[in-house]
């Protein structure tokens, strides 16, 4: 049974790195505007 | 049964959300980017986005690389590149600059930077080359309308119910109706497929010996690669990722990139930060939404019971409808296959929409009849997503082989990403563009049809030799050629932004 979780929860975490890495570079291309943008 | 349920469901939902947008659909505005309304909320947005790259490649190719494929929980990590990479990559870089612009459609932007022609040409080929992907999502659908029935429906008039779902799916309320459905089925998808895994394990603990511990033991035992999380290392040895990892992902970035059917809710997007502001839940949405298939697929490959029932050369297809039969009962089969459904049907819905826009603004009203009334565009684009979606049934019912050319339209439009890209950030400048569609179709066309001998690793695949024709003319050169070429059109917006704001202030 561990398998199973194992797999669901190791491809949770690859979704929230891949996506926080991303996210990370398109603040470094966009100081200051914070995680989500505060300003258009 | 099972099949009522999944139809019923789909019927309710598709006339109810009709009915409720169908009177806000006033224009071809309204029905193509839902203009009147103000724009799409981040939640919408995200939704929308999330089931749109969704589709059969997402489920059943997953589930069929899985298990006939060898690849076991290896096939997951294309929901990870699709999830954790592409789809951030569209909703904070790509998404936003295209929305960016102004315009509506992407051969609207391309119009702006290389001329007329270019944009009746962007739009054909964006158009022709995403007819391979709805002929692939009917037939999923089909075959698990067909599954469903337990064999009472054959496959043409089971594919045949696909198109009338698909084609309901946008037709009274357009992006409206595609987003309120689309809202309701996010969340099926996840409970329903979710559930079905919780109810497999159930059924393997009492049915199997040695219960779920006993599936890892047929994997230990068996020669795929010695056991079944090994497969993760199997996927990315670099011959896998040279060959088939990379190529597959950057061609589906370039010609996703500029399609219409999947950056319809960036266009309709009410900001740049609504675009941006769902990419977590987005993601892992997306990544986990592939878990329960190859799940499903992995556990049902390693149990006689279930392997018994399906004919050898159709276990990739069937693996998981045939497993759900067997191991689930009616309701929760109904709730997979609801999942299943709204994973095919909405990205065989969006792109129709995109595509019969394409067809209406840009072609037919662009080149033919630039005066028509707004009120004949929004019946010429409903009739568009008539006429296009019998197309994409044709080749469904017809075409031998859909992968191939689902995979060599799609390599059509690397030529068109990096005239996008370049005329976007870098210099405007026709020649190279040219030059860059006409070396990348011959390449495409010779690499195809022709294999040319000696060619030199890996560009002897046609999609790297596509990518690299197309990076050196329509990058490179453009670059080396800067002086001949105009200002890009993010300076050119940029410039005109500088100039109104000037006014204001005067």
């Amino acid at each position: 049974m561990a398998w199973l979780w194992l797999v669901i929860i190791g491809q949770l975490i690859g979704a929230l790195v891949g996506t926080f890495i991303l996210n990370l570079i398109w603040r470094g291309l966009h100081p200051g505007q914070g995680w989500f943008g505060k300003t258009e | 049964m099972i099949l009522a349920i999944a139809l019923i469901y789909f019927a309710v939902l598709i006339v109810g959300a009709g009915l409720i947008t169908m009177r806000q659909v006033k224009s071809s505005g309204d029905f193509t980017t839902g203009t009147g309304t103000g724009g799409m909320s981040w939640i919408v947005v995200c939704t929308t986005f999330v089931l749109i790259p969704l589709g059969s490649g997402h489920s059943m190719s997953l589930w069929e690389m899985a298990t006939v494929g060898g690849m076991g929980a290896g096939a997951l990590l294309w929901a990870i590149a699709v999830g954790a990479i592409f789809l951030p990559i569209m909703m904070l870089f790509l998404g936003p600059i295209a929305r960016n612009t102004g315009y509506k459609t992407f051969p609207e932007i391309t119009k702006a930077m290389y001329g007329r022609a270019f944009g009746w040409f962007h739009a054909a080929v964006s158009t022709s080359s995403m007819s391979g992907i709805i002929a692939a999502e009917l037939i999923g659908t089909g075959v698990a309308i067909y599954t469903l029935s337990g064999g009472a429906l054959s496959l043409t008039p089971a594919i045949i119910i696909a198109f009338i779902f698909a084609l309901l799916y946008i037709f009274f309320g357009g992006i409206l109706q595609m987003a309120w459905i689309n809202i309701v089925n996010s969340i099926m998808l996840i409970i329903g497929s979710f559930a079905a895994v919780a109810g497999t394990v159930i059924w393997v603990t009492k049915n199997v010996a040695n219960g779920m511990d006993g599936i890892m033991d047929y994997y230990k035992n068996s020669d795929m690669g010695g056991g079944y999380l090994n497969q993760y290392t199997n996927a990315l040895q670099p011959t896998t990722i040279l060959s088939i990892i990379i190529p597959v992902a950057l061609m589906h970035l370039c010609a996703i990139a500029v399609s219409q059917g999947h950056n319809i809710p960036f266009f309709a997007a009410k900001s740049n930060k609504a675009i941006r502001k769902g990419v977590y839940l987005a993601g892992v949405i997306n990544a986990m939404s592939a878990v329960p298939w190859v799940l499903i697929g992995v556990i049902a490959f390693a149990l006689p019971a279930v392997m018994s029932t399906i004919a050898p050369e159709e276990v990739g297809k069937l693996i998981v409808p045939a497993a759900a039969l067997m191991m689930l009962p009616k309701p929760l089969t109904g709730l997979l296959m609801i999942s299943l459904l709204s994973a095919t049907l909405s990205t065989a819905g969006s792109i129709t929409l995109g595509s019969a826009q394409l067809m209406t603004t840009n072609i037919i009203k662009d080149a033919l009849f630039p005066k028509m009334s707004d009120k004949h565009e929004l019946l010429l684009t409903r009739v568009m997503c008539i006429v296009y979606l019998l197309v994409c049934l044709f080749m469904a019912l017809n075409l031998p082989v859909i992968m191939p050319v689902f995979f060599f339209c799609f390599m059509l439009n690397i030529p068109l990403f990096f005239c996008y890209i370049t005329g976007m950030f870098i210099t405007i400048n026709k020649v190279t563009c040219n030059l860059t569609l006409i070396a990348g179709y011959i390449v495409a066309f010779w690499w195809t049809f022709v294999p040319p001998a000696n060619v030199p690793y890996p560009f002897n695949d046609t999609t790297w030799a596509v990518i690299a024709v197309s990076f050196i003319f329509g990058f490179l050169l453009p670059i080396i050629l800067k002086k001949q070429g105009k200002m890009s059109l993010n300076q050119m917006i940029k410039v005109s932004r500088g100039q109104a704001e000037a006014r204001i202030a005067d």
